[in-house]
């Protein structure tokens, strides 16, 4: 394979790092004047020289794995064919299902694909079981190398100084509220849009949540609804983790979730759940955000900690009670804000048949073009200026609560072993909810399995 | 008089032709259940290297005896046990009671014969999602009838540990009642009616028509479907994953879906392959209790005969 690209290609304009890195830095500090402050920096590189380059061995042939929710990305197959004459094969799964397919795949040594989805809780997996090929040389090589992403955003793929996945989209967890709610038992509907950024409004959400939680017309209303089951319940549960200042890893990649912070956080929700039920009681049984989100779109759900694309399905008269009335901001805050982040990406497998095809089409898929026309669907671009662009903004307001949400620690304690010591910790979180162990054994016992499951 | 040796000779060759033609389908058949059964077990004992797929070392017992030794072990094996024993006895139950409903004459007993299969000809994971649906606490089916029938009608019934594995009981029980009542109602058949007709004329009533004499002639026929019904259960995985993925709180994870789990959650394969034997060895064992059971229970039969 070789280094170069095609006559063609946009590569062929070829930014060194260097000028990368300034561009990056001039654009990040033109953003920051934009509200994007802290959130966009330059990727750092990987310390791994000996990773593959993009090459223009562009066999006619491309096979893609996407997810069911990508309609987006699906949209560039047609104009993939269009530039180079390829049909993309598109190959669709569900999020829940994703980490199966890959490895029992990759297992059979086999990739049926040249360019997959991962999600930030398995990106890290991929490169450590060496799935899949770095994409520091595409990153070194593309035109809107490190102009605007996220940092934030890459630190899931980053396995030992390497990147090992493009992201298609950003996001993590943000407030939804139904504003007609908080109008109907006399709250002020644009109070959670200062949330964030007041120390610890947690107890102000917890309030709310009361006084949006009761019959009304004869319908059970609940003043939150989320989705804890498993260790889908890990994206609040971190956020309380960092809100309290706490971690899930160290620097090490050792756990460290069995803190004061870790306990509180347990405490939160168990008094959500429990103490206040002002949770929708049946939380412990959604595995996804589309479990959860009916609740929300029928209108009798007060606040929803969810994914920000929510927020354009809220205003979809067909799925939707709430259109017009649905209000997104970051999450509130304890010691400080905190979510955890839920980007998705686009790997090239390292058993590809067509590797080249595949980091032709994450170079398409990440073209300022293309991310506005993914943008353009509610799916937040990986360009902080796409998403702030005022004509965007207008479409789309939540893409501002994005950028803020991103000023906040939003880890998520992305490790090789994430999926598996998810499961562990959701599941003795979950104990604690059921009141069956404290919130500092249910750590202890998470932590000690952990390091069990580590050894072993 | 012919030579007995001849005989022998002619009888000698007559095996080696028949050896010839089994031969081909007789390594075929151990080509296709001893490669994995012997994988499996070579698995079992060893620790695979996930990156390459290949055995990083031997390490004797110790997927077994980490898998005896750990916590979630012993409420998985019991929890196993009393689902597949659940789903025997209550589907035999209602197979039973619909066998000798549809054996009745009466008008639209043909219909009912056909509405009986449906439930077979639906996929798992189609009747996984439909019952996830009927049992969803807030909009669900189940919870609607409740309310009509003047109860609370806001049970969780996939949130508690207990409550989902009775829900997947149900599930596998709607799953597996055709085919247990079509075996069941093939062996009614086999009754001549005249042995009915006997009891009658003794004065026995329809129950104790049944009991005394229709359940002992059929309970023969009972014990294949018996184990054929625990083995499915054991394996059951499908409807598990699609209506609560092995939780709450681990609440319905059965050892087959434990080795799921461990083989394609953690990807531990040896340990996967040593639960699985484990798993294998508890369903021999199940069918050689229930053997034993039937054994005694006809050695009794003939003493009283």
């Amino acid at each position: 394979m070789s280094a170069d690209f095609g006559e063609n290609s946009v590569f062929q304009k070829d930014l060194s790092r260097r000028k990368v890195l300034k561009v990056g830095a001039a654009a990040g500090g033109l953003l920051a004047t934009g509200g994007l402050a802290t959130l966009l920096a330059s990727c750092s590189t990987g310390t791994n020289g000996d990773v593959a380059a993009p090459g223009t061995d562009f066999t006619g042939e491309l096979t893609l794995l996407l997810g069911s929710h990508m309609t987006a990305v699906k949209g560039l197959a047609e104009k993939y064919n269009t530039l180079h004459g390829v049909l993309p094969t598109v190959q669709e799964i569900t999020t829940p299902d994703l980490r199966s397919k890959l490895t029992t795949s990759f297992l059979a040594k086999t990739s049926p694909w040249d360019a997959a989805f991962a999600t930030s809780t398995i990106a890290q997996e991929m490169g450590k079981n060496d799935w899949a090929l770095p994409t520091d040389k595409f990153l070194d090589q593309s035109p809107r190398t490190n102009e605007t992403f996220l940092e934030n955003a890459m630190a899931p793929v980053n396995y030992q100084g390497n990147y090992y996945g493009t992201p298609w989209s950003v996001g993590a967890p943000l407030l939804h509220w139904n504003k007609r709610m908080f109008e109907e038992v006399g709250l002020d509907p644009e109070a959670p849009n200062n949330w964030h950024s007041t120390k610890n409004s947690w107890d102000t959400f917890v309030e709310y949540a009361k006084e949006l939680t009761g019959m009304r017309n004869g319908v059970q209303n609940y003043g939150f609804t989320d989705a804890w089951a498993a260790d889908h319940k890990l994206y609040t549960f971190g956020s309380l983790l960092q809100m309290h200042g706490g971690k899930f890893l160290d620097e090490d990649g050792e756990p460290v979730f069995d803190s004061d912070a870790g306990e509180e956080s347990i405490i939160k929700m168990f008094d959500l759940l429990n103490t206040y039920k002002v949770v929708d009681p049946a939380v412990d049984t959604y595995t996804w955000v589309f479990d959860a989100s009916p609740g929300y779109m029928s209108g009798n759900r007060g606040m929803f900690f969810t994914w920000p694309f929510i927020a354009g399905v809220a205003q979809d008269p067909k799925t939707s009670k709430v259109v017009g009335v649905s209000g997104v901001a970051p999450q509130p805050a304890v010691d400080t804000s905190a979510s955890v982040d839920g980007s998705e990406y686009l790997f090239v497998p390292k058993l590809a048949s067509n590797p080249d095809e595949g980091w032709r089409f994450l170079e398409l898929m990440s073209s300022k073009e293309s991310q506005t026309a993914i943008a353009a669907t509610g799916w937040a671009s990986i360009y902080g200026d796409v998403n702030t662009d005022p004509e965007m903004l207008k479409n789309f307001p939540y893409y501002q609560a994005i950028a803020d949400s991103y000023q906040y620690p939003v880890d998520g304690g992305f490790s090789p072993d994430r999926d598996v010591w998810g499961k562990i910790l959701g599941n003795e979180i979950s104990e604690a909810l059921a009141s069956k162990k404290s919130a500092k054994e249910a750590l202890s016992n998470a932590k000690k399995l952990m390091m069990e499951e580590r050894k072993s | 008089m012919p030579d007995p040796r001849l005989h022998i000779l002619g009888l000698q060759k007559e095996k080696r032709t028949a050896w010839f033609f089994v031969l081909p389908a007789l390594m075929l058949v151990v080509c296709v259940y001893a490669y994995p059964i012997i994988t499996t077990l070579v698995y079992s004992v060893t620790s695979i290297d996930i990156a390459t797929y290949t055995i990083k070392e031997f390490v004797g017992f110790r997927n077994f005896q980490y898998i005896i030794l750990n916590e979630f072990f012993s409420p998985t094996l019991m929890r196993t046990i009393y689902f597949g024993m659940m789903v025997v006895v209550m589907t035999i139950l209602l197979a039973i009671g619909v066998s000798l409903l549809i054996n009745i004459d009466f008008k639209g007993n043909k219909i009912l014969r056909i509405l009986i299969l449906l439930p077979w000809a639906v996929p798992p994971v189609v009747s996984g999602v439909m019952w996830s649906q009927m049992f969803q606490y807030e909009y669900g089916f189940v919870n609607k009838i409740i309310k009509i029938f003047g109860g609370e009608g806001d049970t969780i019934w996939l949130g508690s540990p207990r409550l989902a594995l009775h829900v997947l009981i149900i599930t596998e029980i709607w799953r597996w009642l055709p085919f247990a009542t079509l075996f069941i109602y093939a062996a009614l058949q086999t009754i001549p009616r005249s042995v009915i007709e006997a009891a009658a004329l003794d004065g026995a009533g329809y129950l104790k028509t049944v009991k005394g004499v229709i359940l002992p002639i059929i309970f023969p026929g009972i014990i294949p479907v018996a184990i054929f019904l625990f083995v499915s259960a054991m394996k059951a995985f499908d409807t598990i994953f699609v209506l609560t993925a092995g939780g709450p709180r681990s609440g319905t994870t059965t050892l087959n879906y434990l080795v799921y789990l461990q083989g394609f959650q953690q990807f531990k394969f040896g340990r996967a392959a040593a639960s699985a034997y484990i798993l294998t060895a508890l369903i021999l064992f199940v069918i050689f209790v229930m053997f034993l059971l039937t054994r005694i229970a006809s050695q009794r039969r003939e003493m009283n005969d």
